[in-house]
């Protein structure tokens, strides 16, 4: 059952990208020197996506007919909340690092996302805080003197200005 | 005169540059987000200083290298090191998951050095021939081996067949994004500039494939479960045995054929052959269903054709002076910053520099195998290390490699975007592999079918009119009727099985 109204969540979500996505299509410039217009392929994708997200929302819809009950049991029902909080916390986790990245330079960025990706990946281990601290501090800094001293490649030094 | 350049490139400064550029090259393609281009545009400046020679073969090992460290993190850690090796996780990875990991990289060294091999025997022997037929290749025949080479993503599907083509259809779609080829029109750039460029293919395979692991990690760690037994990594020998690298004679013999036929063709390389070729071994093979399960063969066709691709995209270079990539393109601006034109006179006007580029590709093949041969039990005993240190650890190398791309952070930002499409399309069951295959073929297609409607204003009858555009279309249509075929046995047979 489960699979099924994910099938048909999917279906109906791209169902509406497909919509959004052809009519983008009638802004993009066209060109009278070439047969076969800037927005013809993406036209085409979008009408093959569109009949395709509909099969799947039908094959959801069928599917779901057939089996409508639940068959997880309450402890399963939690775990899959449980998971789906963990991919939330860890995408937040990351997507704050990529942001401290950018604005207070790569060590820091880095820094803070390392502490809290080994905090929450460990959440049924032993939390060892001294090594969580020492590894997120030590790991950027060396990372960032092997790419920028020994590659020469130039990483994001942030409004700090020394590389966190 | 080739016995005088091996004598030039036997010397200790030569194996030394050798074994620098390997080495540096395998590391460049086992970290994820960087890969051969990137070390050999970054050594670029240090070749200007040597004779051309020398210069060449530092940027020829970094190139091999890269091409082949790329298998390391494909099966360690289930992430792609290059565009290359995305294949190689398919079997790599599950492998390595039972334990195998010692086999599975033994596996992927001796076919990068097969497919390696091969392509350079190629090139060495028949280069100009090949170089001409690659030559007579136009827009149609070009956007019909893009459309063939599409309908081989049947063999990446592993389920359901809609949602394989859903996943190539969304890589179309973002292919899409950024400025048009040929005319420039900005396509769902929604004003934003650095959209203009379109998504980088690292950015996509990282986002996709690193990130996901990452979630794959945090789900695991969100639920109390089983402590796992620690599985014994220990390798005999090689890693494979020698009867079950002679069983995979054909399919490497096959995978090599196609990563140097695609390596020559100027604009596919690694990235589009490693998939084909696996699609290929998958449809060739009497049990597809093992497939993705952890097999050899999978490991086969994915490693020996993208090593074949290195000899492969030399060809048009040395033979015609045009490249077949971004590496090739960069190995042609260091020849000619040393003053040597590539092209048919370069092998009566620099013999010596052709065929010391032939011997330092053979060194560096053979400085490859030997190097991650030496490293490889190194490298299995990362896979000791906790899941929930190494992968936030990976997850920081990705990163950089991701800004490292074009130094902006948009390209980093697009890792997290393509981060949570990947989580929400997995949910759904829908494949990564679909989706990089149409994202990766989608530009050449639309380039060249482009190209073509300009080259006849707009009539396209030559696809059915020239012989090499038609054959592959002909190809096109009986393979898809080949799958429509076997979907509907497939599903007659487990309907009569309930």
């Amino acid at each position: 059952m489960i699979k099924a109204k994910k099938d048909i969540a999917m279906g109906i979500a791209l169902f509406g990208v497909s919509i959004v996505y052809i009519l983008q299509t009638f802004s993009i410039r066209q060109t009278a020197l070439i047969k076969i217009t800037s927005a013809a392929i993406p036209r085409v994708c979008a009408v093959v996506l569109c009949a395709l997200s509909i099969v799947l929302t039908i094959q959801g819809v069928r599917a779901y007919r057939k089996n409508r009950t639940d068959s997880r049991t309450v402890e399963e029902r939690k775990n899959d909340r449980m998971q789906v909080a963990a991919v939330v916390i860890a995408l937040t986790i990351l997507a704050i690092g990529i942001f401290l990245m950018e604005y207070a330079g790569f060590c820091v960025g880095m820094a803070v996302y390392l502490f809290f990706a080994f905090f929450t990946l460990s959440k049924y281990e032993k939390k060892n805080y001294p090594l969580f601290v020492a590894l997120s501090l030590l790991i950027p800094v060396v990372i960032f003197l092997i790419f920028t001293k020994g590659f020469g490649l130039s990483l994001p030094v942030g409004v700090l200005g020394i590389g966190g | 005169m080739i016995l005088q350049a091996l004598l030039n490139e036997l010397t200790v400064q030569s194996l030394l540059i050798i074994v620098f550029g390997v080495a540096v090259g395998i590391v460049f393609g086992a970290i994820p987000g960087l890969t051969a281009n990137m070390a050999v545009s970054l050594c670029l400046p240090l070749s200007f200083g040597m004779d051309p020679v020398h210069g060449t073969t530092l940027l020829i090992s970094l190139y091999l290298g890269g091409i082949s460290g790329g298998l390391i993190s494909s099966i360690l850690l289930k992430i792609p090191g290059t565009p290359a090796s995305i294949a190689t996780c398919f079997d790599g990875a599950p492998m390595a998951e039972r334990g195998e990991a010692g086999k599975a990289l033994g596996t992927g060294i001796v076919s990068s050095f097969i497919g390696g091999l091969f392509s350079i025997i190629i090139l060495i022997f028949i280069s100009p021939t090949l170089a001409k037929i690659a030559l007579k290749f136009g827009p149609y025949e070009y956007c019909a081996v893009g459309i063939f080479s599409l309908t081989l993503v049947s063999g990446l599907i592993g389920g359901s067949l809609v949602k394989g083509v859903i996943a190539a259809v969304i890589g179309l779609m973002l292919s899409t994004v950024g400025a048009a080829p040929i005319d420039g029109a900005p396509r769902f750039t929604f004003g934003i500039t650095a959209l203009s460029s379109g998504f980088d293919t690292v950015a996509v395979m990282i986002g996709l494939f690193a990130v996901a692991e990452i979630m794959k990690e945090a789900r695991q760690s969100a639920v109390r479960s089983e402590k796992v037994k620690a599985l014994n990594y220990k390798i005999k020998g090689f890693g494979i045995t020698f009867r079950e690298l002679v069983g995979q004679k054909w399919n490497m013999l096959r995978s090599a054929a196609i990563g140097t036929l695609i390596g020559i063709l100027p604009g596919l390389g690694g990235s589009t052959a490693n998939l084909i070729s696996y699609s290929v071994a998958k449809n060739q093979s009497k049990h597809p269903e093992k497939f993705g399960t952890g097999i050899l063969d999978g490991i086969v066709a994915s490693e020996t054709s993208n090593n074949a691709t290195v000899g492969g995209a030399l060809v048009p270079l040395l033979a015609m002076g045009i490249p077949g990539d971004i590496t090739t393109a960069l190995l042609l601006g260091a020849l000619t910053m040393h003053g040597i034109t590539a092209g048919p006179l370069l092998f009566t006007t620099n013999g010596d520099l052709v065929y010391g580029i032939f011997v330092a590709l053979n060194l560096a093949n053979i400085a490859m195998f030997v190097l991650m041969f030496a490293g490889m039990r190194g490298f299995v005993k990362m896979l000791s290390l906790p899941k929930r240190f190494l992968l936030p650890v990976v997850m920081t190398l990705c990163l950089v490699g991701a800004f490292a791309i074009n130094n902006r952070m948009f390209d980093v930002w697009c890792v997290l975007g393509f981060g949570i499409v990947g989580c929400l399309l997995d949910s759904a069951g829908i494949p990564f592999a679909p989706l990089i295959m149409g994202f990766i073929l989608g530009p050449i297609i639309e380039l060249y079918l482009r190209r073509a409607s300009m080259m006849d204003e707009g009539d396209l009858s030559p696809f059915l009119t020239r012989p090499i555009p038609c054959a592959f279309l002909v190809f096109t249509v009986l393979f898809f009727v080949f799958i429509v075929i076997r979907e509907i046995s497939q599903r007659r047979r487990s309907k009569g099985r309930l």
